[in-house]
């Protein structure tokens, strides 16, 4: 019983941080299964994405109660994401956990360099984020914007869905940035748009994991929930936190993680 | 114009799928029953699925049938991964 306590608490946390950073929770429950319980990487994935479908949950349910999201375009996008994740998981049992620990090297040190960044900018208008309802039907009270070269999003999406399931992470890293650059949406429409389209990316992948044995029930169910517990008071006390030290925190934490996966794919740790 | 499918329902789709899994979850943690938290991942897993049956018929209800057939087509890509990954383990283990 001690384990699966540890385990909620760990889960706990990242859920808590992940909701207070705008991470999502699969880029810390990988680093904490992995380096903090032993557990294989492949498993640890696995798990990080059933992990994710449940920190998605609440945050999706009230981005379309709170008519954030765009469902319309979460949905469109969904084709790519879903083909994408689906293939992912599928290849994620070929590859070695080398190559595995490699691109979670990679991912780990483009988060900490894009929320280094993200910390010392201005922060956004939010006069700008109530000026548009994403869940406008057609017509004159459609959205006040309008989405743009939606193949290329389309085929990035894709990407996102691969990504999502070989490395247990919602996506929202790759999703955000495509939807905002490509598609010029607004950022808060695309950061709750990406929290709607998170579990049905993350479930996509997870079923592979899932049948293939790579997730540990007895593991994942304390995860989950404490990761759900975490999330949920995390999202309430966010707009009262102060999180540029929690930021710069995470960024060393994120540092210390990809040069650890980075030894490993190197083959100089285990 | 009705909107109460997508508004309430989406929303509450997902509630009630994450709800009854956890409670499986906590009931396999509780009990220490690996075939109960293997079905509460499995139920969690499928929560998406109900997200996408409800956008199906929501979106048929706001007569809007270019969405409701885009929600269609990523609920049968859901169940197809979902199939491919049992097929493909079923095979894998005899």
């Amino acid at each position: 019983m001690e384990n699966e306590l540890l385990l909620f608490a760990g889960g706990a946390l990242a859920g808590l941080l992940g909701a207070l950073l705008g991470i999502g929770g699969g880029v810390l429950i990988v680093p904490l299964l992995t380096l903090g319980f032993g557990e294989p990487l492949t498993r640890a994935i696995g798990t990080s994405l059933v992990a994710v479908v449940a920190t998605s949950a609440g945050a999706a349910a009230h981005n379309v109660r709170t008519r954030r999201a765009d469902v319309r375009l979460g949905l469109t996008l969904e084709i790519g994401t879903v083909l994408g994740a689906a293939a992912g998981g599928l290849l994620a049992g070929l590859l070695s956990e080398r190559v595995l620990a490699g691109l979670f090297a990679g991912l780990m040190a483009y988060l900490a360099l894009s929320l280094l960044r993200r910390s010392f900018a201005p922060a956004h208008d939010p006069a700008a984020a109530e000026a548009v309802d994403p869940m406008a039907p057609e017509g004159p009270t459609a959205p006040a914007y309008r989405t743009r070269r939606l193949p290329l999003a389309l085929g990035g999406s894709v990407g996102a869905g691969a990504a999502s399931a070989l490395l247990g992470i919602g996506g929202g890293t790759v999703k955000v940035p495509l939807m905002r650059l490509v598609m010029g949406v607004p950022l808060h429409v695309a950061t709750a748009t990406s929290n709607f389209m998170i579990g049905v990316t993350a479930a996509a992948g997870a079923y592979a994991y899932l049948f293939r044995g790579d997730i540990e029930p007895m593991v994942a169910a304390p995860l989950a929930l404490g990761v759900l517990s975490g999330a949920a008071v995390g999202a309430r006390i966010a707009p009262r936190v102060n999180t540029r030290w929690l930021t710069i925190l995470f960024v060393l934490v994120a540092g210390w993680v990809a040069v650890e996966m980075g030894l490993r794919a190197a083959g100089v740790a285990r | 114009m009705r909107t109460d499918l997508l508004d309430r329902w989406l929303p509450g789709s997902i509630q009630v799928g994450t709800v009854t899994s956890a409670a499986l979850l906590l009931a396999s943690v509780v009990l220490s029953n690996a075939t109960i938290g293997w079905y509460g991942l499995l139920l969690l897993t499928l929560t998406p699925v109900l997200q996408l049956g409800v956008s199906v018929a929501g979106f048929g209800r706001l007569r809007e049938p270019r969405y409701s057939l885009i929600a269609a087509v990523v609920l049968i890509l859901l169940l197809a991964a979902l199939a491919t990954a049992a097929l493909i383990a079923r095979g894998l283990g005899g």
